[in-house]
C-alpha cells in the first residue's frame, strides 16, 4: 500500500517518506486514510506531510484526526471511546439480564430452596412413618403386658400425632413448592417473550461510508448509509 | 420448567400417598400377651370335674378341679410366666405366681351341689397379667 501511495502521487516525488505506527486501543481497529483508503495495518509508510485518519473499531466511535507525518518513524497513539449506541446497548443489555435474573433466577432458586424444604420435610415424615412401622415391631415383640398397654395407649398414639404432624408439613411444603414452581413457570414463559437489545453499531455505517478497500485482487468499494430514527 | 412442574407434583403426591398412618393400636390384637390379645386361647380348659375328697376312707369335702394347660408355643422362647385366677364373683385369687414350684394348673374349692363355679386364668408376666379366660363347672354330685 505504501508504494501505491508513493506511486500516486508523482506530483510529491521530492518529499521524503515516513513510517508511522499505529498503537490503537483495541487492537482490532481500521482507518481510513486521507477519505479513501480502508486500512488494517499497525504501520503505515507515507508521505510526510499532514494525512486525514478516520480510526474505528467495532463498538467504538469514529474518531476523526489529521497527523503530520515526519520523515524517519513515528507512533501515534489513541484510546477509541465507545459508540454512545454501544453504551446505550451496554445500559439496555444489562438492564435485560437483570429483569431476567429477577423473572427466571431469583424465582428458579426460591423454588429450588422450597424444593429442598419439601425434601427436607419428607425425610421428616419418612422417619416418623418408620417410627410407626418401628413401633409396630415392637409390638409384636412387647415382652409383657404392661410393655403392650404402654405401647397402644402412649407410645404409638404420640407417634402418630408425630407423622400426623410431619405429613401435614410436608403436604405444605409440597403445597408451596408447587406455587413457587407455578410461578417460576409462568416468568419464564414470560419473559421469553421479552426481546432481547441488540447492537446495532451505527458508527460502523458511518465509518463504512464509501471507500476503497484494497484486496489481493484489486480491493472493493464499500458504502455504507446512517439514518438516525430518532430524529 | 413445565415438564418439571409436571412431574413435581405427582411425585409430591405419590410420596404423601405411599407414606400412609396404617397403624391402628386398637387393631392389634395379635400378641398372646396383649389383655386385647384375640387369637388362639392362651390358656385352654383340658378337663373339669367335681370330686370328693376322702380322709380316712370317709368323705369330708366336695371339690371342683379344673385342669388347665398354657400354650407356650404361642409365647417367645424364654419368656417366664405365672399363673393367676381370680374366682368369679368372691374375687378369691388364687395366685401362684410365687409358689415355686408351679403346682400342675390345679384349682381345688370347697363347693356346694348345683352351683356354678367359674374362674378367670391369666398370666402374670413381668408383674403385669395377660387378658383373662374364663371357663365355668357346675358342681354334680
Amino acid at each position: 500500500m505504501a508504494l501505491a501511495l508513493i506511486a500516486s502521487s508523482g506530483a510529491l516525488m521530492a518529499q521524503s517518506a515516513g513510517t508511522l505506527y499505529l498503537k490503537i486501543d483495541p487492537a482490532n481497529f481500521m482507518y481510513r486514510l486521507d477519505h479513501q483508503f480502508t486500512l488494517q495495518k499497525g504501520e503505515v509508510e507515507l508521505l510526510e506531510g499532514l494525512h486525514n485518519f478516520s480510526f474505528w473499531a467495532p463498538q467504538r466511535k469514529v474518531v476523526d484526526t489529521t497527523l503530520n507525518v515526519p520523515s524517519g518513524t513515528s507512533t501515534f497513539t489513541l484510546r477509541l471511546p465507545f459508540s454512545t449506541e454501544y453504551l446505550v446497548y451496554q445500559r439496555d443489555l444489562d438492564k435485560y439480564r437483570n429483569e431476567m435474573r429477577v423473572k427466571r433466577l431469583v424465582p428458579a432458586v426460591i423454588t429450588g430452596g422450597a424444593l429442598l424444604y419439601t425434601a427436607f420435610k419428607f425425610a421428616g415424615m419418612k422417619k416418623a412413618h418408620d417410627q410407626l412401622n418401628d413401633d409396630r415391631t415392637a409390638y409384636d415383640a412387647a415382652p409383657s403386658p404392661h410393655a403392650i398397654t404402654v405401647l397402644k395407649t402412649e407410645t404409638m398414639p404420640a407417634h402418630k400425632d408425630e407423622f400426623d404432624k410431619a405429613r401435614t408439613n410436608f403436604a405444605v411444603a409440597a403445597g408451596i413448592t408447587a406455587l413457587f414452581a407455578g410461578t417460576t413457570a409462568y416468568l419464564y414463559l414470560r419473559s421469553a417473550k421479552q426481546p432481547k437489545p441488540v447492537f446495532h453499531d451505527a458508527e460502523k455505517l458511518r465509518f463504512d461510508g464509501l471507500s476503497w478497500v484494497p484486496g489481493p485482487e484489486g480491493g472493493t468499494w464499500q458504502g455504507g448509509l446512517t439514518w438516525n430514527m430518532a430524529r | 420448567m413445565k415438564r418439571a412442574l409436571f412431574f413435581l407434583l405427582p411425585l409430591a403426591l405419590c410420596l404423601a400417598g405411599c407414606l400412609k398412618d396404617d397403624l391402628n393400636p386398637a387393631a392389634l390384637t395379635s400378641n398372646p400377651l396383649d389383655p386385647d390379645y384375640d387369637g388362639t386361647a392362651l390358656i385352654e380348659l383340658v378337663s373339669d370335674t367335681t370330686r370328693i375328697v376322702y380322709a380316712g376312707g370317709m368323705p369330708t369335702d366336695t371339690v371342683v378341679e379344673q385342669t388347665v394347660h398354657v400354650r407356650t408355643d404361642l409365647l417367645a422362647p424364654g419368656t417366664d410366666w405365672k399363673l393367676y385366677a381370680t374366682l368369679e364373683n368372691t374375687g378369691e385369687i388364687f395366685d401362684y405366681s410365687s409358689e415355686i414350684p408351679v403346682p400342675q394348673e390345679r384349682l381345688y374349692h370347697h363347693v356346694v351341689m348345683g352351683t356354678s363355679y367359674c374362674f378367670h386364668y391369666q398370666l402374670k408376666v413381668e408383674f403385669s397379667l395377660t387378658k383373662a379366660y374364663r371357663y365355668c363347672t357346675v358342681a354334680t354330685p
